[in-house]
């Protein structure tokens, strides 16, 4: 669980990454269309999905906290 | 959460960032770089003239008229043309083209500007063509302007609008519509009957364009004047923007257009020009319409199968191209 959970807020540490390059390679030549690829939308997809897990995870942790 | 582990968490963002970096590369060779054909919608349009005219020549006698043979845009631009194919340093006649390239310059010192103008005539639709590399429709297809020139047989060449980036956007070559949806960029349509027109991606619609005899279709941009023919002074912010080679076309009237290729990143020879400078350009030059098509490295312009410009870099190669040539049975 806990190999999951490391692998799931590294995932997140990734995507969130490749998406601020994206972001930035998109601002200078938008033609390029990174975001708007069909695979940066399965990506970006996952990323949500990870993003709330984690999220689900850390409030879960945190509320079980004194 | 705390995570007890001998493993330094520095090192963690570490492999995450290499991850970023491995894939980002990887995606961009992968995606953009590596050939790979792409479906085409296939949909051919034919020119609403010539299906109107075949219907009503059935019974039809012959006219004898001498000028029978001639276009409308022979009879037009007649003294643009010649009989025979005069070909010199900067200029092409024939009795179906008239190019007359020339060198310009603006601004002085380091601030100079050096663009080239082709102004062209044609006397049928036919001589204004697009080519791709490789002859292939895909996704990382390239070849060098020069070589699609010489391939092609064209007398004056520039490079297209890089349609080969992606998937996304209108794509229509030579009358057959490979894309037909829009994305976010202004799309250029030329017309079978010779008209040129600038759209935003939202006004562009695909079913009226078929309807009026769409012939070629660029997804690139932005247009550089407005409906009114007048120059812009303002577009969307952009990387792009700011100085740097150029090259767009401009259009006059049916069967009269120009291709401009401005060189750039060269202080002291060329710097370059804005979107407004081109713009303006344009509207100096009398154009009725202009577009912007790929820029930067890629701007290249070829005549009688040499490279005109000084492009950044020696340029890269392409994946279209925009040419003049001699109709096909000519």
């Amino acid at each position: 669980m806990r190999l999951l959970k490391l692998t799931l807020f590294n995932l997140n540490i990734i995507l969130a990454g490749i998406f601020i390059v994206f972001q930035i390679l998109d601002i200078y030549n938008p033609t390029m269309n990174f975001i708007g690829n069909d695979i940066s939308i399965y990506l970006m997809f996952a990323f949500c999905v990870i993003s709330i897990i984690n999220a689900i995870i850390l409030i879960k942790n945190s509320s079980k906290r004194p | 959460m705390q995570i007890k582990n001998s493993f330094p968490v520095w090192r963690y963002y570490v492999i995450d960032l290499l991850f970023v970096a491995i894939f980002c590369t990887s995606f961009y060779f992968l995606y953009y770089k590596l050939p790979r054909d792409l479906v085409s919608e296939n949909i051919v349009i034919i020119n609403p003239e010539e299906q109107s005219e075949n219907s009503e020549s059935v019974d039809s006698d012959c006219n004898t008229d001498g000028d029978s043979d001639l276009t409308d845009w022979q009879i037009k631009f007649k003294d643009k043309f010649s009989d025979k194919i005069i070909s010199t340093k900067n200029t092409y006649k024939s009795p179906n083209i008239s190019i007359r390239l020339s060198k310009q310059t603006k601004g002085s010192g380091k601030s100079l500007i050096t663009y080239y103008l082709g102004d062209i005539y044609i006397s049928k639709i036919e001589c204004f063509a697009t080519g791709l590399a490789r002859d292939k429709y895909g996704v990382g297809y390239s070849e060098n302007l020069l070589d699609m020139d010489k391939r092609l047989n064209a007398r004056i060449a520039i490079n297209g609008d890089y349609y080969g980036i992606g998937n996304r956007g209108v794509c229509i070559r030579n009358g057959v519509a490979y894309r037909t949806k829009a994305d976010t960029a202004d799309i250029c349509v030329l017309y079978y009957d010779g008209t040129m027109k600038t759209y935003t991606a939202g006004k562009f619609d695909f079913e009226e364009a078929v309807d009026n005899g769409a012939y070629q279709a660029w997804n690139f941009g932005p247009a550089l004047l407005d409906k009114n023919g007048k120059n812009i002074d303002e577009f969307p912010s952009s990387r792009v923007t700011p100085k740097n080679p150029r090259t767009a076309i401009g259009y006059f009237e049916p069967g009269h257009y120009c291709f401009v290729l401005v060189d750039g990143r060269s202080p002291g020879y060329s710097t370059g020009m804005t979107m407004p400078e081109l713009s303006s350009l344009m509207r100096e030059l009398g154009c009725n319409a202009a577009y912007n098509l790929d820029g930067g490295q890629s701007s290249t312009l070829t005549f009688n199968d040499r490279v005109i410009n000084q492009p950044y870099n020696g340029g890269r190669p392409c994946s279209d191209c925009i040419i003049i040539k001699e109709a096909d049975g000519d």
